[in-house]
């Protein structure tokens, strides 16, 4: 751009500057030549009034001769007005070669020899018929007089036409000169054009070539920002439909927790009702016992027996259905010293721990805040399914392992117990899944399911790892 | 040394089987002679506020269930505080309920009446503890 602007203007100087020359030079030429063709025009103007006085001297001269010979006073009266003529052709005469002093000079001689010549004419008295000696002479004298003036008068036009002769040529050179600089200024023209062509020619092909450039680069961001524009429209289709997805996610874990209140609802109601004609039964076993002892004997004591164990099992299924629609509903959560929470198990397990010589090892654990009711469960459970799920001949060893992630705290529960088999990792912790007889080993099935009931309550995972026969690793995770 | 008995025992429940094991449990651990039984909340009220020669049964101990048909348990405890103080006497009113939940529990401490939540049955061991607490001078 600046090389452009330097360029265009050191030719635009160029060109006006010779242009401004070229216009003064013709304007000077053409002064000089409209003066030479005015000193022309005068010249000829000089020309002419001098015919024109000769011929007014002639003129004035034969109407003198004839008055003389005819002496006729219309010659004279007619002389009279030649006279007139001839003066007012001097003064003009006079005027016009003024500026010319050898010319006014001759003018002046002239006008003199005319004035004595014809003053001389007015003294003489006209003679009637016959021609005097006198008259002769004075004839002779008149044809010199007239030879005196046509010579002078000659000699002035000679002069003029010397003048004439010299003001044509400067008139010629002066057009030469008007043709000669309008012809330079016509090649300065070419010139500047052209050498301002040569440079600017690059400049304009680069002009193009940037032009074309960029019309390509603009093409070539159309390409893009239609390509830009069609993921756009997938991006947000894909946009759309994720959000669509996410309420239909949303809807449905809605759903799920109503359906789950609702599950929990109806397993408190039913568990609930379930336990009043239960302890009917129980209550009325019981009188029944006590008011006819002698009827409950031999075979009798054992279908009592079967009875009331039923009867009980079945409250406890009730009750462990009812505390698993209660899980999370004891308040808010809170701070729990883990390390408490299990101090306080071994405490309630004391007994068991000294009879069987239970080892019970622990990492340092945190403090979690979670609901303290159903943690303390969680990990009773797990350490009780520890201790009943070994050999009574084995001592029970159990290690409590933690470690932590950026969102969740890390779990093992590690003892040496039966195990599990590969293909009831799942199944354990389904709601009253069993894998052993009562016969073997007690329960209703419902401690692992609360386990999970209670992880996912605190938006954890639980899942286990087993060696069949050497032990079992209950890991869960709790989120932070 | 002969005990002293509790004057008269305000059972209030809709389950006649319970109300038969209850009365029986009371009657067996001999602490009075004289069970009243109520099937309703409504009932009950009206039974208080009776007279016989001007005066008001006055129950020693009441037992109280929630869920009744009719006027509930908690419905009744609204009217019962409205009473007047002779109507209910020197009464310790405790709930017998089939509940476990601890709402319920809650709730029932919210009315100054209610001296006692004890799930059902009845056994000898909340019995004594009852005595214990309220009629040290009957065992």
């Amino acid at each position: 751009m600046k090389r452009i602007r330097k360029i265009g203007f050191t030719n635009f100087i160029l060109l006006v500057s010779s242009l401004i020359l070229v216009i003064v030079l013709i304007g000077f030429s053409f002064i000089m030549n409209a003066n030479s063709a005015s000193e022309i025009a005068h010249t000829w103007e000089v020309k002419n009034n001098i015919r024109r006085v000769s011929a007014s001297i002639s003129q004035m001269e034969s109407l003198k001769l004839a008055n003389v010979y005819t002496n006729q006073i219309k010659y004279k009266h007619a002389f009279a007005a030649a006279h007139e003529d001839y003066d007012s052709l001097m003064d003009a005469l006079k005027v016009l070669v003024n500026d010319n002093p050898l010319q006014l000079e001759r003018v002046l001689e002239v006008e003199n020899r005319v004035d004595r010549n014809f003053s001389e004419f007015k003294k003489v008295k006209p003679i009637n018929g016959m021609v005097s000696i006198e008259m002769v002479t004075q004839g002779k004298q008149e044809m010199i007089f007239v030879e005196t003036i046509q010579s002078y008068l000659e000699e002035m036009i000679v002069s003029e036409n010397i003048l004439l002769e010299k003001r044509n040529q400067s008139y010629v050179v002066w057009k030469f000169i008007i043709l000669g600089i309008l012809a330079l200024a016509t090649i300065i023209v070419f010139l500047s054009l052209y050498s301002l062509i040569n440079k600017i020619k690059p400049l304009v092909e680069e002009l193009f070539q940037t032009k074309n450039d960029f019309e390509d680069s603009n093409r070539n961001l159309q390409t893009t920002l239609a390509e830009l524009k069609l993921i756009n429209a997938e991006k947000e289709l894909e946009i759309v439909a994720k959000e669509s997805a996410v309420k239909q996610a949303d809807k449905l874990n809605e759903s799920l927790l109503a359906k789950n209140q609702q599950l929990d609802h109806f397993a408190y109601v039913a568990s609930h009702d379930l336990q009043e004609p239960l302890r009917t039964v129980t209550n009325y076993l019981e009188i029944f016992q006590e008011d006819f002892p002698e009827r409950v004997e031999g075979e009798a004591t054992m279908y009592f027996d079967f009875i009331n164990s039923a009867v009980e099992r079945m409250r406890n299924l009730i009750s462990g259905l009812l505390s698993f629609s209660r899980i999370g509903t004891s308040g808010e959560p809170e701070g729990i010293d883990l390390n408490l929470t299990l101090s306080r198990i071994k405490d309630d397990f004391s007994a068991v721990i000294e009879e069987r010589e239970i080892i019970i090892e622990s990492d340092h654990l945190p403090t979690y805040n979670g609901h303290r009711i159903e943690i303390k469960q969680l990990f009773q459970n797990l350490i009780s399914n520890a201790i009943k799920f070994t050999k009574p001949e084995v001592t029970p060893h159990i290690k409590i392992s933690f470690d932590e992630t950026e969102h969740y705290y890390n779990f093992h529960i590690i003892d040496n117990g039966i195990g599990i088999p590969d293909k009831d990792f799942a199944k354990v912790f389904d709601m009253f899944s069993r894998l052993h007889s009562t016969k073997d080993y007690e329960g209703q099935g419902i401690g692992l399911a609360f386990c999970k009931k209670i992880v996912e309550l605190h938006r954890g995972n639980i899942w286990v790892t087993s060696k069949f026969g050497e032990g079992t690793s209950v890991h869960f995770t709790l989120k932070k | 040394m002969m005990k002293k008995k509790l004057k008269n025992v305000l059972l209030i429940d809709d389950s006649e089987s319970d109300n038969f094991y209850h009365a029986r449990k009371i009657r067996k651990m001999g602490i009075t002679d004289n069970i009243h039984i109520c099937y309703g909340g409504q009932e009950a009220l009206d039974y208080l506020k009776s007279e016989l020669e001007g005066v008001h049964p006055q129950p020693t101990l009441i037992f109280l269930d929630i869920n009744m048909p009719g006027m509930n348990g908690w419905e009744f405890l609204q009217e019962y505080e409205k009473l007047e103080v002779a109507q209910q006497g020197e009464i310790v009113l405790t709930m017998l309920s089939n509940s476990i939940d601890q709402r319920d529990r809650t709730r029932a401490h919210e009315f100054k009446t209610v001296q006692g939540f004890y799930g059902k049955p009845l056994n000898d061991a909340y019995l004594t503890s009852i005595l214990e607490k309220h009629f040290p001078e009957f065992i």
